[in-house]
């Protein structure tokens, strides 16, 4: 539907269509629905304009977002069943929002048993009636139970594994770090329960934190030499590399807390077998019985609606 | 940009929205009213304190432009992908893959077997030293393979706004509120870079110059930049986003400069405020953020 819009767009000018749903959005306006979840208004014209910022003026203004639409959000686009047990529901609620919008943690951390998105679900593959693979922009094919309002893979979520590293060995082009590493696998995000509680990649919440306020690698895979995860000069091998966790690190206290909340909510999923010849992080354990089978007695979806969290399923 | 040329047809639609500018002045719509939670507010002062460029507030709300710096330079992470090379490095001007003047490249060792000599602790409140390099920020130009990233900074040569008969800044080469909403909401590629390669036939690389992308990948839109995730944004934290973008100077188009040689022209700063080369004129200071006030610092 929308991809049709989009077609549409590149034939027309997209500066009239950007008037056209000005115009339109604008008489609509007192119209918006008392639960609008601040996303776009979809139009009796098929247009879809956002849902704030009509005014006509030269830099259109949205009321800024409180919280609570933050929350609400952040359930409808959270991938996975949650472990809610002695968290901040709120927290968890946020910490989902960043994760799995502007964040888009899951771009790199995704897991190598699916990656993101699966081909099927993919919104930047062809459609299917183009002869692509795109079906639509919900999960018909996962675990169930799924998150029909949510787009990303339920089974690799945060399961990291990816390689990173340089086949040369070479710095990072960008600047982030990495030289003299071949190897430089993306972490696995999701809880480990070696020690019996939920640890967000094996790290305490103050460890989290100051990893990414700082860079500091508290499982110091890349100061071994003669591996090929060691990290040579310029860079800095006590740090991460390639994370960006100089921007990251840079959020709100009490977003970084959210973020490990979420983190801690979300099930677990077991690492991939490191490389031979490469010092990898230590493997995930994951209860056998909670994860990462979804539904079960402490996995449930969410939403929040009127200031609380209601279970979905 | 490519795209320049095809705004410039649509004389017809800027008469139809400057006809409609006239009646907005009797309907102007209240700005944003709502009470501020603190979670919010603690994050404008985070924006405020992490924007690496002077901004441009004439007109727009402040409170948003700094969500919108928070949105951009903490948990957006755009500049790590929107940069050709985005940490600071003495003396301003490009270099190549010499890492040896990058004194804020916090992956970086400090002397002597690196360069990192950047300090929070250090910073001078006006923004004269960086972490960030503020010339190359959001001004794209990082390869991606098939594609380099996008300037994001305005470009008042590129509008496409209705309103660009006005003095106006607009993201991302003169993208109006609405048209960044689609944007980031349908991965359309306003620039039209790649074709979609006939069926059975390979992705040819090149992108704007007869490159075409391959199935299952669809050339209508943006391939690498992550808008199915960004568009889960609140409308109104996007609305915050492109407010801070077309708040931040204008920078000329990068090249990689790891690789061929790009064209860049730098910015000349003095005293925390940038005199740019290709924005509309506008008063670029950094604020504050502090007791309910966004404030000069």
């Amino acid at each position: 539907m929308l991809l049709e819009k989009v077609m549409n767009a590149r034939t027309k000018s997209a500066g009239l269509l950007a008037g056209l749903a000005s115009l339109v959005g604008v008489a609509l306006l007192p119209a918006q629905p008392a639960n609008a979840q601040q996303k776009g208004i979809e139009t009796a014209a098929g247009i879809s304009t956002p849902s704030c910022g009509l005014g006509l003026r030269p830099y259109p203004s949205c009321p800024i977002s409180a919280d609570d639409e933050r929350i609400a959000e952040g359930y409808r686009i959270n991938p996975v069943p949650l472990n809610l047990t002695g968290l901040d529901p709120r927290k968890v609620g946020i910490g989902s929002y960043w994760v799995n919008s502007a964040g888009n943690c899951d771009g790199c951390h995704g897991g190598t048993n699916g990656g993101q998105y699966t081909s099927a679900e993919n919104p930047q593959n062809l459609p299917v009636a183009l002869g692509g693979t795109y079906t639509g922009n919900y999960h018909s094919s996962t675990a169930t139970p799924y998150n029909p309002t949510a787009t990303e893979n339920p089974v690799s979520f945060m399961g990291g594994g990816a390689n990173f590293g340089s086949p040369t060995g070479a710095c990072d082009a960008s600047g982030m770090g990495g030289c003299g590493a071949t190897t430089l696998l993306v972490r696995n995000l999701t809880p480990d329960f070696s020690t019996g509680v939920p640890l967000p990649e094996a790290n305490t919440l103050e460890h989290f934190i100051q990893t990414l306020r700082t860079g500091h690698d508290f499982q110091d895979v890349h100061l071994t030499p003669g591996t090929a995860t060691y990290v040579t000069a310029p860079a800095d091998g006590r740090k991460l590399q390639i994370m960006p966790w100089p921007a990251a690190g840079s959020a709100t206290d009490y977003d970084l807390e959210s973020i490990y909340a979420y983190l801690t909510a979300i099930p677990c999923i077991p690492t991939a077998a490191p490389p031979t010849g490469t010092e990898a992080p230590p493997t995930h354990k994951c209860p056998a019985a909670d994860s990462p089978t979804y539904g079960t007695a402490t996995y449930h979806l969410y939403k929040y609606v009127d200031g609380q969290v209601q279970q979905v399923n | 940009m490519s795209a320049k040329h095809r705004w410039k047809a649509t004389k017809g639609s800027t008469i139809t929205f400057a006809a409609a500018v006239l009646v907005g002045s009797i309907l102007i719509l209240p700005q944003s009213a709502s009470a501020l939670d603190q979670q919010t507010a603690q994050r404008i002062a985070a924006g405020y304190a992490a924007t690496p460029v002077p901004v441009d507030l004439t007109g727009k709300d402040p409170l948003q432009v700094g969500l919108g710096a928070y949105i951009i330079n903490t948990t957006g992470i755009c500049n790590h992908c929107h940069s050709a090379n985005q940490y600071y490095k003495a003396g301003f001007p490009l270099t190549t893959s010499d890492w040896s003047n990058q004194t804020g490249n916090p992956y970086f060792l400090p002397p002597p077997n690196g360069p990192y000599a950047f300090s929070k602790e250090k910073r001078p409140d006006g923004g004269a030293v960086f972490q960030i390099d503020p010339t190359t920020f959001v001004a794209g130009g990082q390869n991606f393979g098939l594609v380099d990233s996008k300037n994001l900074t305005p470009d008042v040569n590129g509008s496409v706004s209705s309103f660009a008969p006005f003095s106006v800044n607009y993201a991302e080469g003169g993208i109006d509120w609405i048209t960044y909403w689609a944007v980031l909401h349908n991965g359309v590629d306003i620039d039209n870079l790649y074709a979609q390669c006939p069926a059975g036939t390979a992705t040819t690389p090149g992108a704007g110059t007869g490159g075409c992308l391959a199935a299952p990948s669809n050339a209508v839109v943006l391939q690498v930049m992550p808008w199915p995730t960004v568009r889960q944004l609140t409308d109104s934290d996007l609305n915050a986003v492109w407010q801070y973008l077309s708040s931040i100077p204008c920078t000329t188009n990068l090249s990689n400069i790891n690789g061929p040689s790009g064209t860049n022209v730098a910015n000349t700063y003095g005293n925390g405020v940038l005199i740019s080369t290709c924005s509309k004129p506008g008063t670029y200071k950094f604020y504050k953020y502090v007791n309910g006030e966004v404030v000069p610092r």
